[in-house]
């Protein structure tokens, strides 16, 4: 699964790299399912058992997964639905004002020899 | 409390300055001037105490964490240096008035001139030597201001910005050398500091400390700041850069001889140091025409000499020197009023127009000679005297020095010939006609202060019981006798051959500015290395700032892959080979599933696939969560995944399909995006083959059903224990919202009012 988990990375980094908005997006949503799996992956897939504590217990078995990472990548995952759908709103504005979505054309304010055109 | 006002008056006035001058207009410089007359006078009555050897102090605590403290030792050399700056002050506020007229400036330039006033009698009675430095730094910034009071004027400003450059440079490297001094010295105050000659750090301690008294003294190599400083106003230049400020740096070292005085690099670097300057002086002058840059010339030859002289560090040398800088003060600022007094009357500098004066400006030439007398050292005058010590000290010490500072003397008669004698009875010219007199608040001045320059030559008995003794004193140095007239000795000698040879070099100097070679051009090498230093910065900018937003990613990207790697590399962080052998063969297919959608979504050419494999990469995310016992992640992966879809198919409909990007450069982002995998990879093997801390999930486990009440421990860390985090989250979720709406919404409006606004590529603002 880490091997795996490279792999996303590779993936959603090249795809960051292109020039396309599209790309990127799809690269955004990539890294995200990445660094969930990431952060599930790097707490010890140790657990047997569904972190719900048993009619009867009071406390989770020791069998149990950590409960703590699933909290996190869930809260994760939501955001990252909301930050794909911002990013995607912004990429469709983006397109339908400048015409063009090529991020590299997106710079006119951080270039110094030439100013907007 | 009087040491209190000589501070706080200046400072009063200053602020008032620009109001006072609008109300009052031709009183207010009259005021000032009279302002700066008080503080001569309260500085004159606490000189008894100096003399007697138990000076006014005044500590107020200002952040005694730092040693900052607002300590002010008023002892002789002290109050020496303070009714210079109070005195000459007093002159130039008065002159001021007379010579800027009705000029709308003469408000902020007074108030400057003012504060400047303030700072200098601060750095003058300052203890504590933080607040030296404090008002040093206050110092060069009113000099940048004063230089600059023309700024409309291109030179000007490049004088001002020189000038501050060069002498914040220089007031950084003084900062540092004080705090190594007093924190070695274990005090803070100059009074308490003992001889630190034979401290380790004293050397480091003294090299900076020399940096900052040299550029503040126009010392070589940073003499070239002074000259172009003489853009500022005459009153001003005349004040500054010549009777006081740049003697700062002298009143410094001074200050420093009983601390640092028997380091060995004591006299040799300030020896040398001076005597590169003297050089650089002799062969500047010959060439000079302007009056002003004649005058500066010799400020620095001045300077120069007086640092000489602290750099001998001999009683007769010390004595020499806070005579010269008495002398100085009384003549170089005559000579630059005189100097103004005659640009405000025929409105030109330059040597080669002017002549002919003498007739016209009877008071004003007349001042100039006294003055010009006293600086080529002719008796009974005061700089007679400083000359001979000088020239005694300089004797004692190695011949070749005072054979030095007679050419410099020298070149002295040559000035001041070139700046009294040329204008007053050289050839008449077509300037000279309308020349006039000077307004009385000039005059008054310049004569003043000129003529102390004689009183104090004829009595040199009061001059060393009152003035020179104790400022020698107080700088824990025994003073020498004064005397006008010590019989026939070598000192007199070279004193009358350099009169007559500067007499000489006068009658022949048309064939000696030829004979001087024209020297580098200091402030066109700051201009270089200024342009270099800025041209620089703007090649690493555009490199790095190439407007390129993949090229930044790629940087931040690989920076953070090397540096974690050059981590897990030097630290040796081990891999459990074991992690990896012990993985169900359902995650290896499941991984199997996540990583060929992963590269299918990043190589697909087409929308569509690219969309299909990210959702089949959710999907197996999905798988992925069931096999690691977190059913609600699934869930919610499973929702969220097919809505992505949904968005995404919606969305991409509006957005042009992919375009291939040249293969030269997909070679480099594929390299990349290998190296983040693999280091992702390899972090995320180190991360399992750790334990740094004990978990803290067990105690949610624990109490998620006792505290929480819930059987779900992730629900309950959701709503519970972590509600905070997902209140955030739904304001994200909210904001995204509404992002969304403000974006698609606007643009659905604008489509209705504007269409042809869409289908360009125009950016035009709407209508």
């Amino acid at each position: 699964m880490s091997i795996a988990i490279g792999i996303c990375y590779a993936s959603a980094v090249y795809l960051l790299l292109q020039r396309r908005l599209l790309q990127v997006l799809l690269g955004i949503a990539l890294l995200g399912h990445a660094t969930n799996l990431l952060i599930l992956v790097a707490s010890g897939l140790r657990g047997t058992e569904v972190p719900i504590i048993a009619e009867g217990a009071a406390t989770l078995s020791a069998h149990a997964a950590d409960p703590l990472p699933q909290a996190f990548i869930l809260t994760a995952i939501v955001i990252g639905f909301a930050l794909l759908g911002f990013a995607l709103a912004l990429a469709y504005r983006c397109m339908r004002v400048l015409g063009h979505d090529d991020i590299d054309e997106l710079n006119n304010t951080d270039r110094l020899d030439e100013v907007g055109h | 409390m009087l040491l209190e006002l000589t501070l706080a008056i200046p400072v009063l006035l200053a602020v008032v300055a620009p109001l006072a001058w609008r109300r009052l207009g031709a009183w207010w410089p009259r005021v000032a001037s009279l302002g700066a007359l008080t503080v001569f006078v309260f500085l004159l009555l606490m000189l008894p105490d100096a003399i007697l050897g138990h000076p006014q102090t005044v500590t107020r605590e200002w952040m005694p964490q730092l040693g900052v403290t607002f300590a002010l030792r008023a002892d002789s050399f002290g109050i020496f240096m303070a009714l210079i700056i109070s005195g000459i002050g007093w002159g130039i506020m008065s002159y001021a008035g007379g010579y800027l007229g009705k000029d709308e400036r003469t408000g902020s330039i007074t108030g400057w001139l003012l504060l400047f006033m303030a700072a200098m009698i601060g750095v003058s009675v300052a203890d504590n030597i933080l607040m030296l430095f404090v008002s040093w730094e206050m110092t060069s910034f009113t000099s940048f201001m004063l230089i600059g009071t023309n700024h409309r004027d291109e030179e000007s400003r490049v004088g001002a910005k020189q000038a501050l450059l060069v002498t914040a440079i220089g007031g950084l490297a003084l900062l540092g050398g004080l705090v190594i001094l007093g924190r070695q010295a274990g005090t803070w105050n100059l009074s308490e500091m003992p001889a630190m000659h034979d401290h380790p750090f004293a050397l480091g301690a003294f090299v900076l400390i020399c940096l900052g008294a040299f550029t503040k003294s126009a010392q070589f190599p940073f003499s070239f700041w002074l000259p172009g400083a003489m853009r500022a106003p005459t009153p001003v230049s005349a004040y500054l850069h010549s009777a006081t400020m740049v003697k700062a740096g002298v009143f410094l070292l001074a200050r420093m001889h009983h601390v640092l005085g028997e380091l060995p690099a004591w006299t040799p670097t300030l020896v040398i140091t001076a005597a590169a300057t003297m050089i650089l002086v002799i062969l500047a002058v010959p060439r000079a025409t302007d009056l002003k840059a004649l005058l500066a010339y010799s400020t620095i030859g001045a300077l120069a000499i007086m640092v000489g002289l602290i750099g001998i560090g001999t009683d007769k040398s010390m004595t020499a020197m806070v005579v010269f800088l008495l002398a100085h003060a009384c003549y170089k600022g005559p000579l630059f009023l005189v100097a103004g007094s005659i640009d405000h009357a025929v409105h030109s500098r330059d040597i080669r127009r002017l002549g002919g004066l003498a007739q016209k400006m009877p008071v004003t030439i007349v001042t100039g000679v006294i003055a010009g007398l006293s600086m080529v050292g002719i008796p009974p005058m005061l700089g007679f005297i400083a000359k001979e010590y000088a020239l005694g000290a300089g004797m004692n010490y190695a011949p070749w020095v005072a054979g030095l500072i007679t050419v410099l003397a020298m070149a002295f008669v040559l000035v001041a010939a070139n700046v009294i004698l040329i204008p007053a009875f050289g050839k008449k010219r077509e300037l000279a006609s309308h020349a006039h007199e000077a307004p009385w608040s000039m005059r008054v001045p310049m004569v003043v202060i000129s003529s102390l320059g004689l009183i104090l030559g004829v009595s040199p008995g009061l001059l060393e019981r009152y003035i020179v003794g104790p400022a020698v004193t107080s700088l824990e140095v025994t003073p020498v006798h004064l005397s006008l007239w010590h019989g026939w000795n070598l000192p007199l000698l070279l004193s009358t051959a350099a009169v007559f040879w500067g007499g000489l070099a006068f009658w022949k100097r048309t064939a000696l500015g030829a004979f001087c070679p024209a020297l580098p051009s200091g402030p066109r090498i700051f201009d270089a290395i200024w342009n270099g230093t800025v041209g620089f910065g703007r090649n690493v900018t555009r490199i790095l700032q190439n407007g390129s937003l993949t090229m930044y990613l790629g940087t931040i990207v690989v920076v953070a892959c090397v540096l974690l790697l050059s981590v897990w590399i030097i630290e040796a962080a081990p891999i459990d080979v074991d992690v990896v052998r012990k993985v169900p063969i359902i995650d290896v297919i499941i991984a199997a599933v996540i990583a060929v959608s992963a590269v299918v979504t990043a190589l697909a050419r087409r929308r569509l696939p690219a969309i299909a494999a990210l959702g089949a990469m959710g999907m197996g995310v999905t798988l992925f969560f069931l096999a690691s016992q977190a059913p609600d992640l699934a869930l919610t992966q499973f929702l969220v995944e097919i809505l992505s879809v949904v968005i995404l198919v919606i969305g991409f409909r509006h957005l042009p399909d992919f375009r291939i990007t040249k293969k030269r450069y997909q070679i480099g982002r594929v390299a990349i995006a290998v190296l983040v995998g693999f280091t992702m990879s390899v972090m995320t093997l180190v991360a399992l083959s750790t334990d740094y801390a004990a978990p803290i999930s067990a105690w949610h486990g624990d109490n998620a059903l006792t505290k929480g009440h819930g059987h779900n421990v992730v629900n309950v860390i959701l709503v519970d224990f972590r509600g905070f985090d997902t209140f955030g989250e739904i304001i994200v979720l909210g904001i995204a919202a509404l992002g969304v709406g403000v974006l698609v919404g606007s643009l659905q409006k604008l489509r209705k009012h504007n269409p042809e606004m869409l289908s360009g590529n125009t950016k035009e603002p709407v209508q």
